[in-house]
Protein backbone atom coordinates (compact mmCIF):
# COMPACT_ATOMS: atom_id res chain seq x y z
CA UNK A 1 0.00 0.00 0.00
CA UNK A 2 1.46 3.27 -0.84
CA UNK A 3 -0.59 6.09 -1.43
CA UNK A 4 -2.34 9.51 -0.03
CA UNK A 5 -5.36 8.82 1.78
CA UNK A 6 -8.63 10.14 0.16
CA UNK A 7 -10.18 11.73 3.41
CA UNK A 8 -6.92 14.33 3.48
CA UNK A 9 -7.11 16.45 1.13
CA UNK A 10 -8.93 19.66 2.39
CA UNK A 11 -6.36 20.71 4.42
CA UNK A 12 -3.29 22.50 2.25
CA UNK A 13 -1.37 21.62 5.56
CA UNK A 14 -0.06 18.19 4.97
CA UNK A 15 -2.02 15.45 4.07
CA UNK A 16 -2.08 11.26 5.75
CA UNK A 17 -0.36 8.93 3.35
CA UNK A 18 0.99 4.95 3.52
CA UNK A 19 3.94 3.44 2.42
CA UNK A 20 4.78 0.40 2.79
CA UNK A 21 1.64 -0.39 5.23
CA UNK A 22 2.86 2.29 7.37
CA UNK A 23 0.72 5.71 7.87
CA UNK A 24 2.37 8.87 7.93
CA UNK A 25 1.55 12.39 7.38
CA UNK A 26 3.23 14.87 5.44
CA UNK A 27 3.60 18.54 6.39
CA UNK A 28 3.95 21.15 3.73
CA UNK A 29 6.24 24.07 3.56
CA UNK A 30 2.57 26.37 3.63
CA UNK A 31 2.71 25.40 7.65
CA UNK A 32 5.97 25.25 8.71
CA UNK A 33 5.41 28.50 10.67
CA UNK A 34 2.67 26.96 12.22
CA UNK A 35 4.03 23.78 12.83
CA UNK A 36 7.53 25.14 14.41
CA UNK A 37 5.06 27.50 16.54
CA UNK A 38 3.05 24.48 17.70
CA UNK A 39 6.14 22.68 19.00
CA UNK A 40 8.48 25.43 20.17
CA UNK A 41 5.50 27.14 22.46
CA UNK A 42 5.14 23.99 24.54
CA UNK A 43 1.49 23.27 23.37
CA UNK A 44 1.87 20.72 21.41
CA UNK A 45 3.63 18.97 24.45
CA UNK A 46 1.07 20.09 26.94
CA UNK A 47 -1.24 18.47 24.59
CA UNK A 48 0.22 14.94 24.27
CA UNK A 49 1.17 15.07 28.02
CA UNK A 50 -2.59 15.35 28.90
CA UNK A 51 -3.44 12.36 26.76
CA UNK A 52 -5.40 15.40 24.28
CA UNK A 53 -3.98 14.73 20.81
CA UNK A 54 -2.29 11.80 19.79
CA UNK A 55 1.36 11.87 19.63
CA UNK A 56 4.20 11.81 16.63
CA UNK A 57 7.77 11.15 15.58
CA UNK A 58 9.51 13.34 13.11
CA UNK A 59 11.07 10.82 10.65
CA UNK A 60 13.25 11.50 7.63
CA UNK A 61 11.89 13.62 5.03
CA UNK A 62 13.06 11.40 2.13
CA UNK A 63 9.74 9.41 2.37
CA UNK A 64 7.63 12.57 1.29
CA UNK A 65 5.52 12.26 -1.13
CA UNK A 66 5.50 16.06 -2.89
CA UNK A 67 8.26 18.16 -3.27
CA UNK A 68 6.64 20.82 -0.71
CA UNK A 69 7.68 18.99 2.36
CA UNK A 70 9.03 20.44 5.53
CA UNK A 71 8.60 17.48 7.48
CA UNK A 72 7.24 13.97 7.68
CA UNK A 73 5.84 13.03 10.84
CA UNK A 74 4.74 9.40 11.76
CA UNK A 75 1.78 9.60 13.99
CA UNK A 76 0.03 7.20 17.34
CA UNK A 77 -2.10 5.05 14.79
CA UNK A 78 -5.78 4.89 16.34
CA UNK A 79 -7.09 1.32 16.85
CA UNK A 80 -10.23 2.11 14.84
CA UNK A 81 -11.34 4.98 12.88
CA UNK A 82 -15.07 5.74 13.75
CA UNK A 83 -17.15 8.63 12.57
CA UNK A 84 -19.62 11.04 14.08
CA UNK A 85 -22.96 9.21 13.10
CA UNK A 86 -21.63 6.32 14.73
CA UNK A 87 -21.52 7.80 18.37
CA UNK A 88 -23.83 8.02 20.98
CA UNK A 89 -25.07 11.37 22.72
CA UNK A 90 -22.36 11.62 25.14
CA UNK A 91 -19.79 10.48 22.64
CA UNK A 92 -20.71 12.99 20.80
CA UNK A 93 -20.80 15.45 23.59
CA UNK A 94 -17.23 14.42 24.97
CA UNK A 95 -15.73 14.89 21.57
CA UNK A 96 -16.94 18.70 21.45
CA UNK A 97 -16.31 19.23 24.96
CA UNK A 98 -12.37 17.99 23.90
CA UNK A 99 -12.67 20.38 20.58
CA UNK A 100 -13.33 23.34 23.19
CA UNK A 101 -10.72 22.31 25.54
CA UNK A 102 -8.12 22.27 23.07
CA UNK A 103 -9.23 25.50 22.09
CA UNK A 104 -8.83 26.72 25.29
CA UNK A 105 -5.61 25.05 25.88
CA UNK A 106 -4.30 26.42 22.39
CA UNK A 107 -5.42 29.95 22.85
CA UNK A 108 -3.51 29.97 26.18
CA UNK A 109 -0.34 29.08 24.14
CA UNK A 110 -1.10 31.56 21.03
CA UNK A 111 -2.79 29.55 18.81
CA UNK A 112 -6.52 28.42 17.70
CA UNK A 113 -7.80 25.85 15.90
CA UNK A 114 -8.76 26.33 12.45
CA UNK A 115 -10.90 23.29 11.93
CA UNK A 116 -13.39 22.13 14.78
CA UNK A 117 -14.48 18.90 12.40
CA UNK A 118 -15.85 15.99 14.26
CA UNK A 119 -13.85 13.50 11.86
CA UNK A 120 -10.54 15.14 13.86
CA UNK A 121 -11.38 12.90 17.25
CA UNK A 122 -10.98 9.29 17.57
CA UNK A 123 -11.57 7.08 20.02
CA UNK A 124 -8.92 5.32 21.67
CA UNK A 125 -8.10 4.08 25.21
CA UNK A 126 -11.66 4.64 25.94
CA UNK A 127 -11.43 8.18 25.49
CA UNK A 128 -11.71 10.95 22.88
CA UNK A 129 -8.68 12.34 21.51
CA UNK A 130 -7.58 14.70 18.85
CA UNK A 131 -5.76 13.47 15.82
CA UNK A 132 -4.97 16.24 13.30
CA UNK A 133 -2.15 17.63 14.28
CA UNK A 134 -2.20 19.88 11.31
CA UNK A 135 -5.41 21.52 12.54
CA UNK A 136 -3.42 24.80 14.88
CA UNK A 137 -2.73 27.92 13.42
CA UNK A 138 -0.76 31.34 14.98
CA UNK A 139 -3.64 33.40 17.04
CA UNK A 140 -3.95 36.63 15.59
CA UNK A 141 -5.03 39.14 17.66
CA UNK A 142 -8.76 40.47 16.86
CA UNK A 143 -10.05 37.73 15.27
CA UNK A 144 -13.04 35.74 15.39
CA UNK A 145 -12.84 32.13 15.48
CA UNK A 146 -12.52 30.61 11.78
CA UNK A 147 -14.22 27.42 13.02
CA UNK A 148 -16.81 28.20 14.57
CA UNK A 149 -19.69 28.05 12.34
CA UNK A 150 -17.88 24.17 11.78
CA UNK A 151 -17.81 23.71 15.77
CA UNK A 152 -21.73 24.43 15.44
CA UNK A 153 -22.82 21.94 12.24
CA UNK A 154 -20.49 19.05 13.76
CA UNK A 155 -21.17 19.26 17.40
CA UNK A 156 -23.84 21.96 18.60
CA UNK A 157 -26.37 21.47 16.22
CA UNK A 158 -26.93 17.16 16.80
CA UNK A 159 -26.67 17.49 19.99
CA UNK A 160 -29.26 19.78 20.26
CA UNK A 161 -31.19 17.70 17.85
CA UNK A 162 -30.47 15.10 19.52
CA UNK A 163 -31.45 16.31 23.09
CA UNK A 164 -34.39 18.31 22.04
CA UNK A 165 -36.47 16.41 19.03
CA UNK A 166 -34.28 13.18 18.93
CA UNK A 167 -31.83 11.14 19.55
CA UNK A 168 -31.83 9.54 15.83
CA UNK A 169 -31.40 12.52 14.50
CA UNK A 170 -27.16 12.49 14.78
CA UNK A 171 -27.54 10.31 11.45
CA UNK A 172 -28.22 13.51 9.64
CA UNK A 173 -24.45 14.07 9.83
CA UNK A 174 -24.53 11.35 7.23
CA UNK A 175 -26.27 13.37 4.22
CA UNK A 176 -23.97 16.74 5.41
CA UNK A 177 -19.77 15.45 5.33
CA UNK A 178 -19.60 18.97 7.09
CA UNK A 179 -21.95 18.79 9.52
CA UNK A 180 -25.26 19.70 10.25
CA UNK A 181 -26.16 23.16 8.43
CA UNK A 182 -27.54 25.16 11.20
CA UNK A 183 -30.68 26.34 9.41
CA UNK A 184 -31.59 23.01 9.18
CA UNK A 185 -31.35 22.03 12.60
CA UNK A 186 -33.44 25.53 13.55
CA UNK A 187 -35.78 24.70 11.05
CA UNK A 188 -36.44 21.17 13.24
CA UNK A 189 -35.51 22.19 16.84
CA UNK A 190 -39.01 22.67 18.84
CA UNK A 191 -39.73 25.95 19.71
CA UNK A 192 -38.98 25.94 23.48
CA UNK A 193 -35.39 26.04 22.43
CA UNK A 194 -35.98 29.68 21.69
CA UNK A 195 -36.29 30.24 25.27
CA UNK A 196 -32.79 28.64 25.37
CA UNK A 197 -30.27 31.96 25.21
CA UNK A 198 -27.59 29.51 24.17
CA UNK A 199 -29.00 27.93 21.28
CA UNK A 200 -31.57 30.58 20.54
CA UNK A 201 -28.24 32.48 19.84
CA UNK A 202 -25.64 29.41 18.51
CA UNK A 203 -28.37 28.11 16.31
CA UNK A 204 -31.67 30.07 15.46
CA UNK A 205 -30.05 33.70 15.28
CA UNK A 206 -27.30 32.08 13.79
CA UNK A 207 -29.39 30.56 11.20
CA UNK A 208 -30.81 33.85 10.37
CA UNK A 209 -27.23 35.68 10.71
CA UNK A 210 -26.13 33.52 7.95
CA UNK A 211 -29.22 33.56 5.83
CA UNK A 212 -29.20 37.86 6.10
CA UNK A 213 -25.11 38.11 5.00
CA UNK A 214 -26.09 35.06 2.11
CA UNK A 215 -24.78 36.63 -1.03
CA UNK A 216 -23.37 39.80 0.77
CA UNK A 217 -19.67 40.84 1.23
CA UNK A 218 -18.21 42.83 4.46
CA UNK A 219 -15.12 44.05 5.35
CA UNK A 220 -12.91 41.69 6.97
CA UNK A 221 -11.52 44.26 8.71
CA UNK A 222 -15.08 44.91 10.43
CA UNK A 223 -15.10 41.39 12.00
CA UNK A 224 -12.69 42.31 15.12
CA UNK A 225 -13.11 40.59 18.47
CA UNK A 226 -11.08 40.31 21.43
CA UNK A 227 -9.39 37.20 22.96
CA UNK A 228 -11.31 37.52 25.81
CA UNK A 229 -14.65 37.45 24.14
CA UNK A 230 -13.44 34.13 22.38
CA UNK A 231 -12.82 32.93 25.77
CA UNK A 232 -16.30 33.75 26.45
CA UNK A 233 -17.50 32.28 23.55
CA UNK A 234 -16.00 29.37 24.11
CA UNK A 235 -17.17 29.40 27.11
CA UNK A 236 -20.98 29.84 26.80
CA UNK A 237 -20.39 26.87 24.49
CA UNK A 238 -18.97 24.39 27.11
CA UNK A 239 -21.46 25.71 30.02
CA UNK A 240 -24.08 25.10 27.44
CA UNK A 241 -22.99 21.76 26.06
CA UNK A 242 -22.33 20.26 29.45
CA UNK A 243 -26.15 20.94 30.54
CA UNK A 244 -27.32 18.58 28.08
CA UNK A 245 -28.58 15.54 29.20
CA UNK A 246 -29.58 12.26 27.42
CA UNK A 247 -31.29 9.73 29.63
CA UNK A 248 -30.86 6.36 27.68
CA UNK A 249 -34.59 4.52 28.21
CA UNK A 250 -37.71 3.27 26.94
CA UNK A 251 -36.31 1.72 23.40
CA UNK A 252 -36.61 -2.36 23.55
CA UNK A 253 -33.31 -2.74 23.07
CA UNK A 254 -31.80 -0.88 25.88
CA UNK A 255 -34.03 -3.01 28.25
CA UNK A 256 -33.13 -6.21 26.30
CA UNK A 257 -31.37 -8.15 29.29
CA UNK A 258 -34.34 -7.38 31.91
CA UNK A 259 -36.77 -8.58 29.55
CA UNK A 260 -34.85 -11.12 27.57
CA UNK A 261 -36.14 -14.98 28.07
CA UNK A 262 -32.92 -16.70 29.20
CA UNK A 263 -32.86 -18.20 32.65
CA UNK A 264 -29.74 -17.64 34.71
CA UNK A 265 -28.03 -21.02 34.30
CA UNK A 266 -28.45 -20.19 30.64
CA UNK A 267 -26.81 -17.19 30.32
CA UNK A 268 -23.76 -18.68 32.51
CA UNK A 269 -23.77 -21.38 29.91
CA UNK A 270 -23.69 -18.99 27.06
CA UNK A 271 -21.25 -16.76 28.38
CA UNK A 272 -18.60 -19.80 29.40
CA UNK A 273 -18.99 -21.35 25.40
CA UNK A 274 -18.11 -17.43 24.55
CA UNK A 275 -15.24 -17.33 26.51
CA UNK A 276 -13.74 -20.55 24.96
CA UNK A 277 -14.67 -19.91 21.52
CA UNK A 278 -12.36 -16.70 22.06
CA UNK A 279 -9.29 -18.19 24.45
CA UNK A 280 -9.24 -21.02 21.19
CA UNK A 281 -9.03 -18.37 18.72
CA UNK A 282 -6.73 -15.86 20.85
CA UNK A 283 -8.23 -12.68 18.18
CA UNK A 284 -6.00 -9.62 18.16
CA UNK A 285 -9.54 -7.34 17.67
CA UNK A 286 -13.30 -8.20 18.16
CA UNK A 287 -16.19 -6.97 16.35
CA UNK A 288 -19.42 -7.69 18.57
CA UNK A 289 -22.18 -6.99 16.09
CA UNK A 290 -25.95 -6.68 17.81
CA UNK A 291 -23.84 -6.05 21.20
CA UNK A 292 -26.89 -4.24 22.87
CA UNK A 293 -25.16 -2.59 25.98
CA UNK A 294 -21.81 -4.86 25.31
CA UNK A 295 -21.83 -8.07 28.01
CA UNK A 296 -20.38 -10.51 25.67
CA UNK A 297 -17.73 -7.77 24.38
CA UNK A 298 -16.46 -7.47 27.79
CA UNK A 299 -15.49 -11.33 27.64
CA UNK A 300 -13.04 -10.23 24.81
CA UNK A 301 -12.35 -6.90 25.58
CA UNK A 302 -11.66 -7.96 29.67
CA UNK A 303 -8.61 -9.82 28.19
CA UNK A 304 -6.81 -7.13 26.87
CA UNK A 305 -8.98 -7.44 23.07
CA UNK A 306 -9.48 -4.35 21.28
CA UNK A 307 -13.47 -5.04 20.75
CA UNK A 308 -15.74 -2.79 18.91
CA UNK A 309 -19.69 -3.21 20.34
CA UNK A 310 -21.81 -2.22 18.19
CA UNK A 311 -25.86 -1.81 18.37
CA UNK A 312 -28.21 -0.04 16.12
CA UNK A 313 -29.85 1.14 18.88
CA UNK A 314 -28.55 4.56 20.20
CA UNK A 315 -29.51 4.00 23.90
CA UNK A 316 -28.00 0.75 24.71
CA UNK A 317 -24.65 2.08 23.05
CA UNK A 318 -25.15 5.34 25.14
CA UNK A 319 -25.12 2.96 27.94
CA UNK A 320 -22.48 0.72 26.75
CA UNK A 321 -20.44 3.85 26.39
CA UNK A 322 -21.39 5.65 30.19
CA UNK A 323 -20.55 1.80 31.22
CA UNK A 324 -16.83 2.33 30.02
CA UNK A 325 -16.55 5.54 31.19
CA UNK A 326 -17.81 4.06 34.55
CA UNK A 327 -15.19 1.14 34.80
CA UNK A 328 -12.65 3.31 33.13
CA UNK A 329 -12.42 0.32 30.37
CA UNK A 330 -9.60 1.00 27.77
CA UNK A 331 -10.54 -2.00 25.22
CA UNK A 332 -13.76 -1.52 23.95
CA UNK A 333 -15.86 1.22 21.43
CA UNK A 334 -19.39 1.04 21.45
CA UNK A 335 -20.53 2.34 18.50
CA UNK A 336 -24.07 3.00 16.31
CA UNK A 337 -24.39 0.77 13.60
CA UNK A 338 -27.35 -0.85 11.95
CA UNK A 339 -26.28 -4.11 10.08
CA UNK A 340 -28.91 -3.73 7.47
CA UNK A 341 -28.24 -0.47 6.50
CA UNK A 342 -24.71 -0.02 7.27
CA UNK A 343 -22.37 3.19 7.23
CA UNK A 344 -21.80 4.20 3.82
CA UNK A 345 -19.13 5.64 1.51
CA UNK A 346 -18.83 9.21 1.76
CA UNK A 347 -17.82 12.58 0.51
CA UNK A 348 -16.09 13.56 -2.26
CA UNK A 349 -15.51 10.27 -5.21
CA UNK A 350 -17.43 8.25 -2.45
CA UNK A 351 -14.22 8.25 -0.76
CA UNK A 352 -13.75 10.56 1.69
CA UNK A 353 -15.12 8.50 4.67
CA UNK A 354 -14.79 4.38 4.23
CA UNK A 355 -18.10 2.02 4.69
CA UNK A 356 -17.81 0.48 8.24
CA UNK A 357 -16.85 -2.65 6.36
CA UNK A 358 -14.02 -1.32 4.48
CA UNK A 359 -12.23 -0.43 7.55
CA UNK A 360 -11.70 -3.92 8.62
CA UNK A 361 -11.64 -6.63 7.83
CA UNK A 362 -11.60 -8.35 12.02
CA UNK A 363 -10.32 -11.53 12.95
CA UNK A 364 -13.48 -12.22 14.72
CA UNK A 365 -16.88 -11.50 14.79
CA UNK A 366 -19.43 -12.30 17.80
CA UNK A 367 -22.89 -12.44 16.41
CA UNK A 368 -25.15 -13.52 19.33
CA UNK A 369 -28.70 -13.23 19.10
CA UNK A 370 -28.52 -11.79 16.00
CA UNK A 371 -29.35 -14.10 12.85
CA UNK A 372 -33.23 -14.09 13.62
CA UNK A 373 -33.25 -10.38 13.55
CA UNK A 374 -31.44 -10.88 9.96
CA UNK A 375 -32.98 -13.33 8.96
CA UNK A 376 -36.87 -13.03 10.05
CA UNK A 377 -37.24 -9.42 10.76
CA UNK A 378 -35.09 -8.83 7.51
CA UNK A 379 -36.12 -11.54 5.28
CA UNK A 380 -32.10 -12.02 4.24
CA UNK A 381 -31.50 -15.51 3.25
CA UNK A 382 -29.34 -17.27 5.04
CA UNK A 383 -26.78 -17.99 1.96
CA UNK A 384 -26.36 -14.68 2.13
CA UNK A 385 -25.94 -13.69 6.09
CA UNK A 386 -22.98 -16.49 4.90
CA UNK A 387 -21.45 -15.13 2.41
CA UNK A 388 -21.72 -11.51 4.26
CA UNK A 389 -19.56 -12.41 7.89
CA UNK A 390 -17.58 -14.69 5.11
CA UNK A 391 -16.15 -11.28 3.79
CA UNK A 392 -15.82 -9.89 6.87
CA UNK A 393 -13.71 -12.08 9.25
CA UNK A 394 -11.91 -15.19 9.69
CA UNK A 395 -13.72 -16.23 12.93
CA UNK A 396 -16.87 -16.36 13.46
CA UNK A 397 -19.11 -16.93 16.76
CA UNK A 398 -22.86 -16.86 16.35
CA UNK A 399 -25.22 -18.42 18.22
CA UNK A 400 -28.37 -20.09 16.28
CA UNK A 401 -31.68 -18.89 17.47
CA UNK A 402 -34.43 -21.42 16.04
CA UNK A 403 -38.18 -21.00 16.19
CA UNK A 404 -39.35 -22.26 19.01
CA UNK A 405 -37.59 -19.52 21.28
CA UNK A 406 -39.83 -17.30 22.32
CA UNK A 407 -37.86 -14.51 20.73
CA UNK A 408 -38.26 -15.27 17.35
CA UNK A 409 -41.77 -16.46 18.48
CA UNK A 410 -42.05 -12.94 18.76
CA UNK A 411 -41.06 -11.98 16.02
CA UNK A 412 -43.47 -14.38 14.22
CA UNK A 413 -46.52 -13.15 16.09
CA UNK A 414 -47.51 -10.58 14.13
CA UNK A 415 -46.34 -12.16 10.51
CA UNK A 416 -46.63 -14.99 8.39
CA UNK A 417 -43.93 -17.45 8.73
CA UNK A 418 -42.03 -17.61 5.43
CA UNK A 419 -39.32 -18.96 6.35
CA UNK A 420 -39.33 -22.89 5.97
CA UNK A 421 -35.43 -22.76 5.65
CA UNK A 422 -35.14 -21.30 8.66
CA UNK A 423 -33.85 -24.37 10.40
CA UNK A 424 -30.93 -25.50 12.00
CA UNK A 425 -30.28 -27.70 9.43
CA UNK A 426 -30.49 -25.18 6.57
CA UNK A 427 -28.08 -22.92 8.99
CA UNK A 428 -25.17 -25.32 8.94
CA UNK A 429 -25.64 -26.44 5.37
CA UNK A 430 -25.41 -22.29 4.11
CA UNK A 431 -22.62 -21.81 6.36
CA UNK A 432 -20.42 -24.93 5.48
CA UNK A 433 -20.34 -23.33 1.90
CA UNK A 434 -18.44 -20.51 3.89
CA UNK A 435 -17.30 -21.63 7.01
CA UNK A 436 -15.59 -24.96 8.55
CA UNK A 437 -17.49 -25.65 11.45
CA UNK A 438 -14.85 -26.33 14.59
CA UNK A 439 -17.31 -26.89 16.86
CA UNK A 440 -20.98 -26.29 17.77
CA UNK A 441 -21.99 -26.04 21.91
CA UNK A 442 -25.65 -26.08 22.56
CA UNK A 443 -26.76 -23.58 25.43
CA UNK A 444 -28.11 -24.95 29.24
CA UNK A 445 -31.84 -24.78 29.49
CA UNK A 446 -32.30 -23.04 25.45
CA UNK A 447 -32.60 -24.45 22.12
CA UNK A 448 -30.17 -22.29 21.23
CA UNK A 449 -26.55 -23.32 19.48
CA UNK A 450 -23.33 -21.69 19.58
CA UNK A 451 -20.72 -21.79 16.90
CA UNK A 452 -17.33 -21.43 16.40
CA UNK A 453 -16.94 -20.94 12.10
CA UNK A 454 -13.35 -20.58 10.30
CA UNK A 455 -13.58 -19.46 6.80
CA UNK A 456 -12.73 -21.81 4.46
CA UNK A 457 -9.46 -21.04 2.70
CA UNK B 1 -40.07 37.19 31.31
CA UNK B 2 -36.34 36.94 31.58
CA UNK B 3 -36.44 35.12 28.50
CA UNK B 4 -38.79 37.77 26.47
CA UNK B 5 -35.79 39.97 27.81
CA UNK B 6 -33.28 38.05 26.19
CA UNK B 7 -34.41 37.74 23.25
CA UNK B 8 -35.60 41.38 23.38
CA UNK B 9 -32.01 42.46 24.27
CA UNK B 10 -30.36 40.04 21.09
CA UNK B 11 -32.38 41.48 18.58
CA UNK B 12 -31.70 44.90 19.15
CA UNK B 13 -28.01 44.60 19.30
CA UNK B 14 -28.66 41.91 16.22
CA UNK B 15 -30.39 44.68 14.45
CA UNK B 16 -27.80 47.59 15.58
CA UNK B 17 -24.88 45.63 14.44
CA UNK B 18 -26.46 45.00 10.97
CA UNK B 19 -27.01 48.30 10.52
CA UNK B 20 -22.87 48.95 11.52
CA UNK B 21 -21.79 46.43 9.27
CA UNK B 22 -21.02 47.90 5.88
CA UNK B 23 -22.72 45.11 3.33
CA UNK B 24 -20.70 46.33 0.21
CA UNK B 25 -17.04 45.87 0.43
CA UNK B 26 -13.73 45.10 -0.89
CA UNK B 27 -13.13 42.09 0.90
CA UNK B 28 -15.52 38.68 0.58
CA UNK B 29 -15.45 36.01 3.26
CA UNK B 30 -16.87 33.08 2.85
CA UNK B 31 -20.45 31.72 3.44
CA UNK B 32 -19.50 31.94 7.30
CA UNK B 33 -19.47 35.64 6.90
CA UNK B 34 -22.71 35.35 9.31
CA UNK B 35 -21.22 32.91 11.23
CA UNK B 36 -18.25 35.88 12.00
CA UNK B 37 -20.77 38.08 12.76
CA UNK B 38 -22.81 36.32 15.29
CA UNK B 39 -20.04 34.98 16.86
CA UNK B 40 -19.23 38.71 17.63
CA UNK B 41 -22.27 39.36 19.26
CA UNK B 42 -22.42 36.10 20.84
CA UNK B 43 -19.43 36.77 22.27
CA UNK B 44 -19.96 40.19 23.57
CA UNK B 45 -22.96 39.08 25.29
CA UNK B 46 -20.88 36.13 26.64
CA UNK B 47 -18.59 38.23 27.46
CA UNK B 48 -20.70 39.92 30.22
CA UNK B 49 -21.60 36.57 32.24
CA UNK B 50 -17.91 35.18 31.78
CA UNK B 51 -16.35 38.34 33.27
CA UNK B 52 -19.02 37.83 36.56
CA UNK B 53 -18.01 34.38 36.22
CA UNK B 54 -14.34 35.40 36.75
CA UNK B 55 -14.90 37.95 39.16
CA UNK B 56 -17.15 35.79 41.54
CA UNK B 57 -14.78 32.64 41.10
CA UNK B 58 -11.84 34.84 42.30
CA UNK B 59 -13.92 36.31 45.26
CA UNK B 60 -14.27 32.30 46.25
CA UNK B 61 -10.67 32.09 45.59
CA UNK B 62 -9.54 35.04 47.74
CA UNK B 63 -11.96 34.01 50.70
CA UNK B 64 -11.04 30.08 50.28
CA UNK B 65 -7.45 31.10 50.66
CA UNK B 66 -8.08 32.77 54.05
CA UNK B 67 -9.15 29.78 55.25
CA UNK B 68 -7.55 26.02 53.56
CA UNK B 69 -4.48 25.86 51.32
CA UNK B 70 -6.05 23.17 50.20
CA UNK B 71 -8.93 23.91 48.85
CA UNK B 72 -7.43 26.90 46.74
CA UNK B 73 -5.78 24.24 45.00
CA UNK B 74 -8.91 22.33 44.09
CA UNK B 75 -10.63 25.26 43.15
CA UNK B 76 -6.99 26.09 40.48
CA UNK B 77 -8.12 23.14 38.67
CA UNK B 78 -11.47 24.68 37.66
CA UNK B 79 -12.35 25.90 34.60
CA UNK B 80 -12.64 29.58 35.25
CA UNK B 81 -9.43 30.19 36.78
CA UNK B 82 -7.58 27.12 35.23
CA UNK B 83 -4.70 28.32 33.41
CA UNK B 84 -2.22 25.88 32.04
CA UNK B 85 -0.56 28.60 29.60
CA UNK B 86 3.48 28.04 28.94
CA UNK B 87 3.97 29.42 31.98
CA UNK B 88 2.41 26.50 34.03
CA UNK B 89 3.85 23.41 33.74
CA UNK B 90 1.28 21.83 35.28
CA UNK B 91 -0.51 18.84 32.76
CA UNK B 92 -4.55 19.14 33.32
CA UNK B 93 -4.71 15.21 33.10
CA UNK B 94 -8.21 14.19 33.40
Amino acid sequence: MNQILNSSFRDPSGFLFFKNNVLYRQVNKIYKEDYDYLLSSGLYKSLVDSKLLVSHDEVDISIAKKENAYKVIKPELVPFISYPYEWCFSQLKDAALLTLQIQKKALDYGMSLKDASAYNIQFVNGKPIFIDTLSFERYKENTPWVAYRQFCQFFYAPLMLMTYKDIRLSQIMKIYIDGIPVDLASSILPKRTLLNFSCLSNIHLHSKTQKHYENKTIKTSSCKMSKFKLLALVDNLETSIKKLKYTPVGTEWAEYYEITNYSDKALIHKKEIVTKFIEDIKPDKVWDLGANRGEFSRISANKGIFTISADIDPASVEKNYLECLKKKERNILPLVLDLTNPSPALGWHNKERLTFFERGPVNTVLALALIHHLAISNNLPLNTIAEFFSQICTNLIIEFVPKVDSQVQKILSTRKDIFPDYTLACFENEFSNYFDIIEAKKVDESERVLYHLLKKE
Amino acid sequence: MKSFLQVKFIVIITGTLIILFPQKACAYLDPGTGSFVIQIIIATLAGITFSIKIFWSNIKLFFLSLFSKKEISEIDNGDIVNDSGPDNNESDTE
